[in-house]
C-alpha cells in the first residue's frame, strides 16, 4: 500500500495510486501465463462449485433437479465463454498468440530441416560476411583514434612540386612552420630513434620515437608514473632521458612501479627512465622500419640540424579550433612560398601537405575496402535472393493447408502473423549464427590481415555494426517473408483443390527466374573482381626485381654511434671482420651487406649532381643511395653491365667511386659511355660534396616494390662512407633461415654488446613487400566463392523446383513417345537460355564495376578479355550442371509415376 | 471515458467491492446474488461476467481470494476486500457522488430554463 500524505492533491494521488494498480494488474497477468494447468483447473473448480450452490438454493425453492441444473447454467451464461474471458483476463492475450506463433514456426522449420539449414546457412553467410567486413572497414576508416581530439590532428609532409614523392622534413623546416603559422595550436617533430638496450634482459635493439618539445601536451595525454620531458631536456647533452611505453615496461621492466629514475645503457650511454605512458595511448601509428617504436626519448636539436636538407624528420600538429585542413594546407603552402624564395636551393623541388591523422593512415587502404564493400554488397544480394526464393517456394507448398485453415475460419491478418513469424524466426537464427560467423571472420581477418595492415590488429565487432545486422536480418525475414505471405493469403480454397499442387501462376514462375538470373549475375560481378585480382597478383609475382631471391638470409646490424661514431675506421673494421668471419662459415657463399634492402620498407634517396647532365630548376635527380660492402652485389646477384664491381681495393685511399644504375645511365648520359663520368652524391655530412667517378654500371632493382617503376641507383662503398647501419645479406646453400643462428654467433663474437634485428630471407621480405595483395586477393577470392557457392545453391534450387513442377508434362511428352535424351536436351537448352542472360548481364555490370577497382591492378587492364572468358566459361558449366541435374533426375522417372504426380 | 464494456466493467467492479464491504468475505455466487438482490432484482446480471471481472480486481490488488467452506458445508473460494479495496471503495463512491451533484445541477437547472 502506498504511503497516503492526506488528500491534498487528490486527484494526481488518485491517479498515480490508479497507476501503480495498472501496473501491479498487468505484472499479475504476466505471471498469470504460468502454471496455466493448475489455474484452468482451480477455476473450474470455482465454476463447478457455484453451480452446485447455485443448484442447491433452486431445489430448495422447488424447482426439479433438472429445472435447477437448467436455470443455473442459463444464469450463468455460457460455461466456455466465462472460462474464456477469464482466461483472456488471466494472461495477456496478444503475448500468449506470439508465443504460440514462435512455437508453431519453429515446429515448421524443425519438421523441414533441409529447407531451414539451407536458409539459415544462406542468410549466415551473407550477414556475416557483411558484418565482417563492415566491420573492418568501421574500424579502419571510421573509428575515432585513440588519441583525445584525434580529429584535429594532422601530420606535416614534404611532397615534391608535382605532388608526388612524399618525404620528411628537417627541423629548421618544422621550426619554420611552428613560428609562421596561424592555424595550429602547435606542430611538434618525431622521427625514429632505435638503440641497442642493454642489461634488464638480453643486448636488443629496440626501436624508439624521438619526439620534440610539447609532443605529449599535444596529444592531450601524460606518463602516468613519473612525468613528461622538461624543456631543457631538449638540449643535447642534457637529453639522455627516456619515456616508456606501458608495453615495453610490463615486457622488459615487469611492470616496476619504481621503475621512475632507474638507470639503464642504452647503445653505450647511460639514460634515465623518467615516465612511463599509459595503458590505452599507443605508439603513433606511423610506418616505422623495424616495427612499432617502444619508448620515447626527446628529439634533441643536433648541430647539423641547421641544415635544411637534412630531412630527417616528421611532425604533427593540432589544429586550432574551427580551423579545417584545407585552411592549414593553403597557409602553409604560403609559409612554403616564402621560403622557396628565400631559399630557393633547398625548396625548389618541395612543397608541403597537410594530411589528418586518420586518413593518412587509412589512405592507402581505401580503394581496397570500398572494392570490397561493393564486394559483401553483392553477397548479400545473392543471399536474400537465394532466402526469399526458398521461402516463396515453400509457401507456394503450403498452399493448401493455408487454403484449408482459411476456410475453416482464420482471419487473414492472422495467417499473414504466422508466415512472418517463421520468416522472422528463420531471419533470426540467421542473424545469430552470422554473428558468430562474423566474429570469427573479423577475428581471423585481423590474424592474417594484421601483419600487413597494422590497423587491423584488435579490431573487433562494433557495436553498431551488431545493431545493424540485427536490423537487416529481421528486415529481410519480413520483406522476404511478406512477399509470399501476402499473396499467398489471398488464395481460396477453391483455386487450390482445382488445380492441384501446381504453383498458381506464371507470376511466380517468373519471378523465380528473374531470382535465378539476377543471381548468376550478381555471381558473375564478384568473380569478375576476383579473377581481376588473382591475374594482378600473379603478374607482380612474375616481375623480375633486379636481384636473386632464393638463398638469401637477411638481418640488420645497428652500431650505436657512440661507440662507433659514423666516418670513422670503427664501423668500418667492425663490418670488415664480421663478413669475414661470416663468409668463412660453411654453408655460405658470399656475403655483403647494405645500408637499405631492395623491396624492404625503408629507403634512402639523395640529391645527386652528373656532371654534365643539365636540368631544370627543381629536377635534381634523386636516386636511391646505396651504401654497400664489395660482396654485397655479388650476393644479392645484382647484374653487372659495364665497368666493374667493388672491391677491397676501393677503400678509404682510393679515388672515390660510385657504381650507378642503367636507369640512371640512359638518362645522365644517354648514348654515351658512363664510365669515368663524374657524379656528385652526399655523404653522410652535407658540406660539399666531392666528385665521384662512376666505375660501372649495374642492373636497376625494385626498391619499393614490384610494381613500381624503374628509378635511380647510385651505390657508393662502405669503406668511403662508413655509416654504422647496415643490413647483412648472406647467400646459402642450406635454407638460409638454418644459419641465422651461426650468424649471430658471429655477430656477438666480433662484439657481445651488439644484436640483429629483422632476420629474415628474402623470400619472405619479398613475401611481406606483396603482403597486402595478396591479402585483398585472398579475401576476394574468399567472397567470391561464396558467392558463387551461394548462387548455384540458389540456381539449382529454383530449377529443382521448376522441373518437378513440370513433372506431369515430362510424364506426358514421354509417354507419348519422346525419347529421355530429347526430354533432357529440351529442358536443358531452356534453363541454359535464360542463364546465359544472366551471364550476359552480369558481364555488363562487371565491365562497369571493374573500372573502379583499377587502382588494385597491376599490368592488368579491368576489361581484361582473358579473365572475363574464363569466368564466363566457369559460371557457364555451373549454370549447366544447375540445369542438368535436376533434368536428369525428372527425366528417369517412369512415365506412368509422371503422369499420376501431382 | 471509455466505451459501454469500460463502463459496464467500472460499475460492476464497484458494486463487487460495496457487497464485500457490507458482507465480508464471500464467494463468487454469493456476491451475484448479493448484486442481483440489492439493486432490486432491476439488474439481470450474466453470473459469468462476474469472474473475469473478480480476477481483474484481485490482479490490481482490491480483494483477495482463499479456499474456504460455505454455509452447506461446499467447498468455494471466497473473497474479501484489502485495505487497498477499501480506499479504492471510498475514492470511487466520492467520485460517483460528485458527478451526481454536478449532474443534479444541470439538469435541475434545464428543468428551470424550460
Amino acid at each position: 500500500m502506498g504511503a497516503d500524505a492526506g488528500d491534498s492533491g487528490e486527484v494526481s494521488l488518485g491517479a498515480g495510486r490508479s497507476v501503480m494498480r495498472r501496473l501491479r494488474g498487468w505484472l499479475m497477468r504476466l505471471g498469470g501465463m504460468f502454471r496455466r494447468d493448475q489455474r484452468e483447473a482451480e477455476l473450474a473448480a470455482e465454476l463447478e462449485s457455484h453451480l452446485q450452490m447455485h443448484i442447491e438454493d433452486n431445489v430448495r425453492a422447488e424447482m426439479t433437479p433438472e429445472e435447477a441444473r437448467r436455470d443455473a447454467l442459463i444464469k450463468l451464461g455460457g460455461i466456455e465463454q466465462t472460462k474464456e474471458a477469464h482466461r483472456d483476463q488471466r494472461g495477456l492475450p496478444w503475448l500468449e498468440t506470439i508465443l504460440q506463433d514462435l512455437r508453431f514456426a519453429a515446429r515448421m522449420l524443425r519438421k523441414n530441416p533441409g529447407f531451414t539449414g539451407v536458409a539459415v546457412l544462406t542468410l549466415a553467410l551473407g550477414i556475416g560476411a557483411n558484418t565482417a567486413i563492415f566491420s573492418v572497414a568501421n574500424g579502419i576508416l571510421i573509428r575515432d583514434l585513440p588519441y583525445k581530439d584525434a580529429r584535429q590532428l594532422v601530420l606535416l609532409w614534404s611532397v615534391g612540386r608535382d605532388g608526388d614523392n612524399r618525404d620528411q622534413l628537417s627541423y629548421t623546416d618544422i621550426d619554420d612552420y611552428r613560428s609562421q603559422n596561424h592555424v595550429f595550436e602547435n606542430v611538434v617533430a618525431f622521427g625514429d630513434w632505435s638503440a641497442t638496450f642493454t642489461g634488464n634482459g638480453d643486448p636488443a635493439r629496440i626501436p624508439g620515437m624521438q619526439v620534440a618539445d610539447g609532443y605529449f601536451s599535444l596529444m592531450r595525454e601524460k606518463p602516468f608514473l613519473g612525468r613528461d620531458f622538461l624543456p631543457e631536456e631538449q638540449i643535447e647533452g642534457k637529453d639522455h632521458v627516456i619515456i616508456l611505453t606501458y608495453g615495453l615496461w610490463r615486457r622488459r621492466f615487469a611492470g616496476d612501479p619504481q621503475v621512475v629514475g632507474k638507470q639503464i645503457s642504452l647503445s653505450g650511454k647511460p639514460y634515465v627512465i623518467v615516465g612511463v605512458m599509459p595503458k590505452d595511448f599507443p605508439m603513433l601509428p606511423t610506418t616505422l622500419v623495424d616495427g612499432p617504436a617502444q619508448f620515447y626519448r626527446p628529439a634533441a636539436e643536433k648541430h647539423d640540424d641547421k641544415e635544411r636538407l637534412s630531412r630527417h624528420l616528421r611532425a604533427i600538429a593540432r589544429l586550432k579550433q574551427g580551423i579545417s585542413v584545407q585552411q592549414a594546407q593553403s597557409n602553409l603552402q604560403l609559409i612554403n612560398h616564402r621560403l622557396a624564395q628565400e631559399f630557393p636551393d633547398e625548396y625548389s623541388t618541395t612543397g608541403i601537405r597537410v594530411v589528418r591523422l586518420g586518413d593518412d593512415i587509412s589512405a592507402g587502404l581505401r580503394p581496397a575496402l570500398l572494392v570490397l564493400l561493393g564486394a559483401i554488397g553483392c553477397l548479400l544480394l545473392i543471399a536474400c535472393a537465394n532466402v526469399s526464393n526458398l521461402l516463396l517456394s515453400r509457401a507456394l507448398q503450403r498452399q493448401r493447408e493455408i487454403a484449408l485453415r482459411s476456410a475453416l475460419g482464420a482471419h487473414r491478418a492472422r495467417l499473414v502473423q504466422q508466415i512472418l513469424t517463421e520468416s522472422v524466426l528463420l531471419a533470426l537464427c540467421g542473424g545469430v549464427l552470422g554473428i558468430l560467423l562474423a566474429i570469427w571472420g573479423v577475428n581471423f581477418i585481423a590474424l592474417i590481415g594484421g601483419k600487413v595492415i597494422p590497423q587491423l590488429v584488435g579490431i573487433s565487432m562494433d557495436g553498431r555494426v551488431l545493431a545493424f545486422t540485427a536490423g537487416l536480418s529481421v528486415l529481410t525475414g519480413l520483406v522476404f517473408g511478406s512477399i509470399p505471405a501476402l499473396r499467398i493469403s489471398t488464395i481460396t480454397l477453391n483455386d487450390t483443390l482445382r488445380e492441384g499442387a501446381r504453383s498458381s501462376g506464371t507470376v511466380h514462375e517468373t519471378f523465380r527466374k528473374g531470382l535465378a538470373v539476377s543471381e548468376i549475375a550478381l555471381a558473375l560481378v564478384l568473380l569478375a573482381g576476383a579473377g581481376l585480382l588473382l591475374r594482378s597478383f600473379n603478374k607482380l609475382r612474375g616481375v623480375d626485381p633486379g636481384f636473386r631471391l632464393d638463398h638469401l638470409l637477411t638481418m640488420d646490424v645497428g652500431l650505436p654511434g657512440a661507440k662507433y661514431p659514423a666516418g670513422t675506421e670503427k664501423p668500418l673494421a667492425f663490418y670488415r671482420e664480421l663478413l669475414r668471419r661470416i663468409n668463412s662459415l660453411p654453408g655460405v657463399e658470399c656475403a655483403g651487406a647494405v645500408n637499405i634492402l631492395p623491396l624492404g620498407s625503408n629507403f634512402d634517396t639523395a640529391g645527386t649532381e652528373p656532371e654534365g647532365f643539365t636540368h631544370g630548376p627543381g629536377q635534381t635527380p634523386y636516386p636511391e643511395r646505396y651504401i654497400a660492402t664489395p660482396g654485397y652485389l655479388a650476393a644479392v646477384g645484382i647484374r653487372l653491365v659495364r665497368g666493374r664491381l667493388f672491391s677491397e681495393a676501393d677503400n678509404e685511399s682510393a679515388p672515390l667511386g660510385v657504381l650507378i644504375s642503367r636507369t640512371a645511365a640512359e638518362r645522365w648520359w644517354p648514348d654515351q659511355d658512363p664510365i669515368g663520368r663524374r657524379v656528385k652524391v652526399p655523404g653522410f655530412d652535407y658540406g660539399p660534396q666531392p666528385w665521384r667517378t662512376v666505375i660501372g654500371v649495374v642492373e636497376d632493382v625494385k626498391q619499393a616494390g614490384l610494381d613500381a617503376p624503374h628509378t635511380m641507383q647510385v651505390y657508393l662503398p662502405h669503406a668511403q662512407y662508413r655509416n654504422g647501419y647496415l643490413t647483412l645479406v648472406v647467400r646459402t646453400k642450406p635454407d638460409p633461415l638454418s644459419l641465422a643462428g651461426e650468424v649471430r654467433r658471429q655477430i656477438t663474437a666480433v662484439d657481445p654488446d651488439q644484436a640483429a634485428t629483422n632476420i629474415a630471407s628474402m623470400d619472405q621480405v619479398l613475401s611481406d613487400s606483396v603482403g597486402s595483395q595478396r591479402f585483398s586477393t585472398v579475401l576476394m577470392g574468399v567472397l567470391a566463392s561464396l558467392g558463387v557457392i551461394l548462387a548455384s545453391v540458389g540456381v539449382y534450387g529454383v530449377f529443382s523446383y521448376s522441373v518437378s513442377q513440370r513433372t506431369r508434362e515430362i510424364g506426358i511428352r514421354m509417354a507419348l513417345g519422346a525419347a529421355q535424351k530429347d526430354v533432357l536436351s529440351l529442358i536443358v537448352s531452356q534453363g541454359m537460355k535464360l542463364l546465359s542472360i544472366g551471364v550476359a548481364a552480369g558481364t555488363i555490370a562487371a565491365l562497369l564495376l571493374t573500372r573502379f577497382m583499377s587502382a588494385l591492378l597491376f599490368g592488368v587492364s579491368p576489361s581484361d578479355p582473358i579473365t572475363f572468358a574464363c569466368i564466363a566459361a566457369l559460371l557457364a558449366g555451373v549454370a549447366f550442371l544447375a540445369c542438368y541435374l535436376p533434368a536428369r533426375r525428372a527425366a528417369r522417372v517412369d512415365p506412368v509415376v509422371a503422369l499420376r504426380y501431382e | 471515458m471509455g466505451d459501454k464494456a469500460d463502463v459496464w466493467q467500472g460499475t460492476l467492479a464497484l458494486m463487487v467491492l460495496k457487497t464485500l464491504e457490507s458482507m465480508g468475505a464471500l464467494h463468487g455466487y454469493g456476491i451475484a446474488r448479493r448484486i442481483e438482490q440489492t439493486s432490486g432484482d432491476l439488474l439481470s446480471v450474466n453470473y459469468g461476467t462476474l469472474y473475469p471481472a473478480l480476477l481483474k480486481l484481485e490482479q490490481e490488488g482490491y480483494i483477495e481470494s482463499a479456499w474456504g467452506v460455505s454455509d452447506n458445508n461446499r467447498k468455494a473460494k471466497f473473497y474479501k476486500l484489502t485495505r487497498a479495496g477499501r480506499k479504492q471503495l471510498q475514492q470511487e463512491t466520492r467520485d460517483w457522488e460528485q458527478t451526481q451533484e454536478i449532474l443534479a445541477k444541470f439538469l435541475s437547472a434545464r428543468e428551470e430554463a424550460s
